[in-house]
């Protein structure tokens, strides 16, 4: 092993010698000779020679080493191969252990190499692997300043290639950074901005950080880049938001630092240069502010540091400081102290806002003052209005003031005649209040205001030099004032307030004063036209009580008489008890414009007046006359040196003064009444008005009096109209009540007034047959009362079994006013008798065709037989005979007929004595024939006093013959007819019976209708005239006729004459 | 042979002069009394009635509802004679049968024409 290590070193040591000699020795030489200033030549040859030299020293050196080489070039060629590998990077393996001896050992070493290099390796590998993801570029620089290496990231970032950038200066990548500055200054560890140049020539702001590393003796430099790109934006932005905040911090009026615990300002806006004059930043707050060489509360104990507070308390505090900026100059801060809390929780810094709010305070307390006054005016004028009692709300005006202005006391002073009454006070003596309480007007200092409405203030009137004559200066009174109570024309009075300290009195005090008193005016005149108007209305209402009295008297008078005339007496005797005149007179105006005295009381004496009653005729003028047409009420002191008017001889003789009051009715006086005094009278208002009241509803009543007399004359005169006709009228109500009824209506209806009054209209024919129309559609007042007239036409019976044809006319009734339906009006005539001669008309013609076609039928058809000889002769002869009797049968029928009518005219109607025996044996006469034709029976009877009757012996014979007539007609043959006479002092009687067919009932009530013959008359021949002139001459008579009669019986006709003047 | 007219008048000129007129051509039955028309009637049984309205006792209505509602003489054609002449006297006269109505005054050869016209002369 030794020899090994022999050989190696002498083969080594060789080498070396030659290696390390040679050349520098030639070099070393070559300077060394060219010093001598040998030739060059020659030196060149040396050095020529001693490179063969060592040429050949080598070769020699080489040949030993390949000599001895051959012992060991196994083991080392088995390393050699060895190195190779591990050169080539395999470590992974191990030199099989086969060589003995010193090769063994170097084997072993050499794996133990190998095994520690693989380890340096793997660690390196790492180390190379960080580096190689590091994101940060990293250089590694030599002493010179050129770069040796690069990591990745640097290429990523400036993308320069390891192999284009190493051994190139760091300036071309930094230009800030040379080789000199990194040996020269040193920079330390501090990271340094710069600028990296990209390949492409980008500016890359980097922040570079370079840490200088020694490695074997060399001197290296690593150079740490970081991408300060977003740094850098980050720093703008920070920038821009500093830049922001201190523009904010500069545009805020008020001061504003930031303080440090030391309280050092670091910050202050421009608001505080400007205050200052300086920049304070940097300064201690305390110099600034208070010029201070120490903190403020070291200094002076009373300025309480807010920025001390901030940081002992944490809390933020806000106060307000009074500046005393010169001595007579301060002004009001507003502090606000901030804290700004740190990482660790304690303050850090404290921002302080200063803001000077002196004319904000200022504005605030006018504001204040402002208000305290208006809610003083607001207060003291609830307090005015709340009641209308002057003490409860003086006495409240006068409290609520000494309160507000912080008084002792006072007072408020009324004027009473020229002299100043102290009507309230508070806070002073009595005995106070009697020795300054009344102050005549002028005196002392309310005097003087009262006087001149000027407004008087003291702070102290002790030391006032303007009051020195006041009571109150010697008072122990010092603060004062005295203020105008103030109406709307004149100063009522005064208030005054005082304290026992002095007060100032601002101008506003004095304004707000001002318009207290002028509202304690206003208040003061309320009060007093309240208590006016109360006054006013309890007299008012006292009178109305009278008033109110003396109508209920009125209405008792009004209400209790019955008559006008009572009404009037009692009425004018009411007004004598009430005003005591010596004479009331009542005058009237009648239609004709003249005044008449009405009543007077006392009554003047008859003979003073006309009977009439006549007082001034219309022409003259007269107190009364002008009154009424004026409607005035006239009132003469003195009748007899008034010039206007003409009095009566009885006034003017016994009366002096006179008052006339209308009386009112309506628009127009119609009258009024006259009072007379004999003394002089004067009237108070009220005893006019209760005239003028009095007249009126005088004037009413007695024109509703008169009314009332009118309407029930005319009420009468319309009944009188209404009963004389012949018309039946009667009236309902709306629901059919009869509320009038006229005579006429009561002899038709057979009903009296008293029976149908009040009840309802159908009763009226209730005991009629038939009411067919009661209570339907067509009944005449159900038409009415529905609004329309109407029309009809009935027969109606009456209760006494009259029949009658009535045509009812029915009108609606209504109200004047509304014209609304009120009841209805039935006005019904009695048309039977038309009715009777319309029948009769009609039967007139049936009559006459049938009565005269009889006659008529012989006369024409005998004289068409006899014309065409049909019968000629004798025959002829016996012809002409009956149409000869025929036609005096036609010529009778006419007669009678006409006889009727004249009758009924009471034409050709003779009276004169009546002979009734005659008559009888003229009508024997005359039935003659018949009565032997028919085997009848005809007796004639008379009775009693038949003489010297008055009448139409012609008409009384037709009329018997005409019931004899009918007797022998309506009967069967052996028929018995007596005729009897009966006279007694006032009547005749006279009753024909006979024992004939009689009448049937149905046709009684129709005889006597002319031309009417009944059943019968079927069967028989006549004119049906016969009855009808019977009743006629009876009725011209003024006698009565009845008949009796019963079918199968016989007819009994009775005829009552009376006996009016029997002649002589 | 000539045919049979009753008439029933008691208006005794009318019969007479109905007879006179008649007589050339009819054999006339007068009957004056109504009370026996009716036996008259049915006992000669006419050919014609010639019968007045307006009579005594039984009138001409009372007769022309007895003739008609007798079936045997139920044919007899009646003639009515009247005084009345209203329309509803008429009505009636024709309502209970009557054939002809009559007004007087008449005209007697008017009214044997008539009947002539009904009956025929024989």
């Amino acid at each position: 092993m030794y020899r090994t290590k022999f050989i190696y070193t002498l083969f080594l040591l060789l080498f070396l010698v030659i290696l390390v000699t040679v050349t520098p020795l030639s070099l070393i030489i070559k300077g060394s000779l060219s010093e001598t200033g040998l030739p060059e030549r020659v030196i060149n040859s040396i050095i020529e020679r001693l490179f063969i030299i060592a040429f050949y020293a080598f070769v020699l050196v080489f040949l030993i080493g390949l000599f001895f080489s051959r012992s060991i070039t196994a083991p080392l060629n088995l390393l050699k191969r060895s190195a190779l590998r591990v050169r080539e990077g395999d470590l992974d393996f191990e030199i099989p252990q086969k060589a003995i001896g010193e090769f063994r050992e170097v084997i072993t070493t050499f794996n133990i190499m190998l095994k520690g290099l693989k380890e340096k390796t793997e660690e390196l590998k790492k180390k190379e692997l960080y580096i190689e993801h590091m994101t940060d570029p990293l250089i590694v620089l030599d002493k010179e300043g050129r770069i040796i290496d690069i990591n990745p990231a640097f290429t990523k970032l400036l993308e320069y290639s390891k192999e284009e950038i190493t051994s190139s200066g760091i300036e071309g990548i930094i230009p800030t950074i040379s080789g000199k500055d990194l040996s020269s200054n040193n920079r330390g560890l501090l990271p340094q901005e710069g600028i990296a140049l990209s390949k492409k020539g980008d500016k890359i702001p980097v922040l570079i950080t370079i840490s200088p590393v020694s490695l074997d003796n060399s001197q290296y430099y690593i150079l740490t880049l970081k991408d300060f790109r977003e740094g850098l934006s980050l720093r703008e932005e920070i920038k821009i938001s500093r830049d922001y905040l201190e523009n904010i911090m500069n545009s805020i009026q008020d001061e504003l630092m930031v303080i440090d615990r030391d309280f050092r300002v670091i910050k202050a806006n421009e608001a505080v240069k400007r205050q200052v004059g300086v920049n304070p930043e940097g300064k201690f707050c305390y110099t600034l502010s208070h010029n201070l060489k120490r903190p403020c509360e070291e200094s002076d104990a009373s300025l309480k540091c807010p920025v001390r507070i901030v940081f002992e308390t944490k809390q933020p505090f806000i106060v307000e400081h009074e500046h005393k900026i010169r001595d007579d100059v301060t002004r009001t801060h507003e502090i606000i102290a901030y804290p700004v809390i740190g990482d660790d929780g304690e303050v850090e810094h404290v921002i302080e806002f200063i803001r000077d709010i002196t004319e904000k305070k200022a504005m605030e307390d006018v504001l204040k003052r402002r208000n305290r006054e208006l809610s003083l005016l607001n207060e003291v004028a609830g307090i005015l209005s709340r009641s209308l009692r002057a003490d409860e709300i003086f006495h409240g005006v006068l409290e609520k003031l000494k309160e507000t202005f912080d008084m002792d006391g006072g007072g408020i002073f009324f004027i009473e005649r020229e002299v100043l009454i102290c009507k309230y006070h508070s806070g002073v003596s009595e005995e106070f209040v009697r020795q300054a309480g009344r102050l005549p007007l002028g005196h002392d200092i309310p005097g003087k205001v009262a006087q001149s409405g000027m407004v008087i203030t003291s702070r102290d009137v002790s030391k006032d030099p303007r009051l020195e004559r006041s009571i109150l200066k010697y008072s122990g009174i010092k603060g004062y004032c005295c203020i105008p109570v103030r109406g709307k024309e004149r100063i009522h009075g005064v208030f005054c307030l005082f304290g026992f300290r002095p007060y100032e009195w601002s101008h506003d005090d004095e304004e707000i004063l001002k318009a207290v008193g002028e509202m304690m005016g206003l208040a003061f005149e309320n009060i007093s036209l309240y208590e006016r108007a109360q006054s006013l209305y309890k007299t008012l209402k006292d009178k109305r009580q009278r008033e109110i009295e003396d109508l209920s008297i009125m209405v008792d008078i009004l209400s209790g008489t019955r008559t006008l005339e009572e009404l009037i007496d009692s009425s004018l005797t009411f007004i004598r008890e009430r005003l005591n005149p010596d004479l009331i007179c009542l005058i009237k105006v009648d239609p004709s414009g003249d005044l008449l005295l009405r009543r007077s009381i006392p009554s003047i004496l008859s003979g003073e007046v006309t009977e009439a009653g006549l007082l001034y005729r219309r022409d003259i003028s007269s107190q009364e006359s002008l009154s009424i047409k004026e409607g005035v009420i006239l009132h003469i002191r003195d009748i007899k040196e008034e010039p206007r008017f003409y009095y009566h001889e009885t006034f003017k003789k016994h009366y002096i003064s006179s008052l006339t009051v209308p009386l009112s009715s309506g628009q127009s006086s119609a009258g009024c009444l006259s009072l007379y005094s004999k003394t002089p009278r004067e009237f108070s208002e009220d005893e006019i008005h209760f005239l003028k009241i009095f007249s009126t509803v005088l004037g009413l009543s007695l024109e509703r009096s008169e009314f009332y007399e009118t309407i029930l004359r005319q009420e009468a005169l319309s009944a009188t109209i209404l009963d004389s006709i012949q018309d039946g009228v009667y009236t309902v109500d709306r629901d059919g009540y009869v509320t009038f009824i006229n005579r006429a209506a009561e002899d038709i209806l057979g009903l009296s007034r008293k029976e149908i009054l009040g009840k309802r209209c159908k009763e009226l024919i209730s005991h009629g047959a038939e009411k067919p129309l009661c209570g339907t559609d067509k009944c005449p007042l159900v038409i009415s009362l529905k609004g329309e007239s109407s029309k009809t036409e009935l027969e109606y019976i009456n209760r006494f079994g009259k029949r009658y044809i009535l045509e009812i006319n029915a009108l609606p009734l209504r109200e004047p006013v509304t014209g609304n339906i009120n009841g209805a009006v039935q006005v019904f005539r009695d048309v039977t008798g038309e009715r009777e001669l319309d029948r009769m008309k009609t039967e007139i013609i049936r009559s006459v065709s049938h009565e005269f076609r009889t006659p008529l039928t012989a006369i024409i058809g005998m004289t068409e037989m006899i014309l065409n000889r049909d019968v000629t002769g004798e025959r002829a002869r016996q012809y002409l005979e009956i149409m000869h009797r025929e036609g005096l049968r036609l010529s009778k029928m006419i007669s009678e007929l006409l006889d009727i009518s004249r009758l009924e005219k009471r034409e050709l109607v003779k009276f004169g004595p009546v002979d009734f025996k005659k008559i009888a044996e003229d009508i024997k006469e005359v039935f003659s024939d018949i009565i032997e034709k028919k085997s009848a029976l005809l007796a004639f009877r008379f009775e009693g006093n038949l003489s010297g009757f008055n009448g139409d012996e012609a008409k009384i014979e037709q009329m018997l013959r005409n019931l004899i007539d009918n007797s022998l007609t309506y009967s069967d043959s052996g028929v018995h007819v007596s005729v009897i006479f009966k006279g007694s002092d006032d009547m005749i009687e006279i009753s024909v019976t006979d024992t004939g067919w009689g009448i049937p009932s149905e046709d009684l009530s129709h005889l006597g209708e002319r031309f009417y013959r009944g059943r019968h008359g079927e069967r028989t021949k006549g004119t049906g005239l016969g009855l009808s002139l019977v009743k006629e001459i009876v009725k011209v008579h003024g006698g009565s006729l009845s008949i009796e009669s019963e079918e199968g019986r016989g007819t009994t006709v009775k005829i009552t004459l009376p006996v009016k003047e029997r002649a002589r | 042979m000539k045919k049979k007219v009753m008439v029933i008048d008691d208006e005794p000129f009318i019969s007479m002069m109905i007879e006179d007129k008649f007589n050339e051509y009819f054999y006339i039955i007068s009957v004056r009394d109504s009370t026996i028309a009716l036996e008259t009637i049915k006992r000669e049984r006419p050919d014609l009635i010639i019968l007045d309205w307006m009579m005594p006792k039984i009138s001409g209505l009372e007769i022309l509802k007895a003739v008609k509602s007798d079936p045997e003489l139920r044919s007899i054609p009646v003639f009515m004679l009247t005084a009345k002449g209203q329309e509803d006297d008429e009505l009636a006269g024709i309502r209970y049968g009557a054939e002809r109505y009559i007004t007087k005054p008449f005209s007697p050869r008017e009214l044997l024409e008539l009947v002539i016209e009904r009956i025929g002369r024989s």
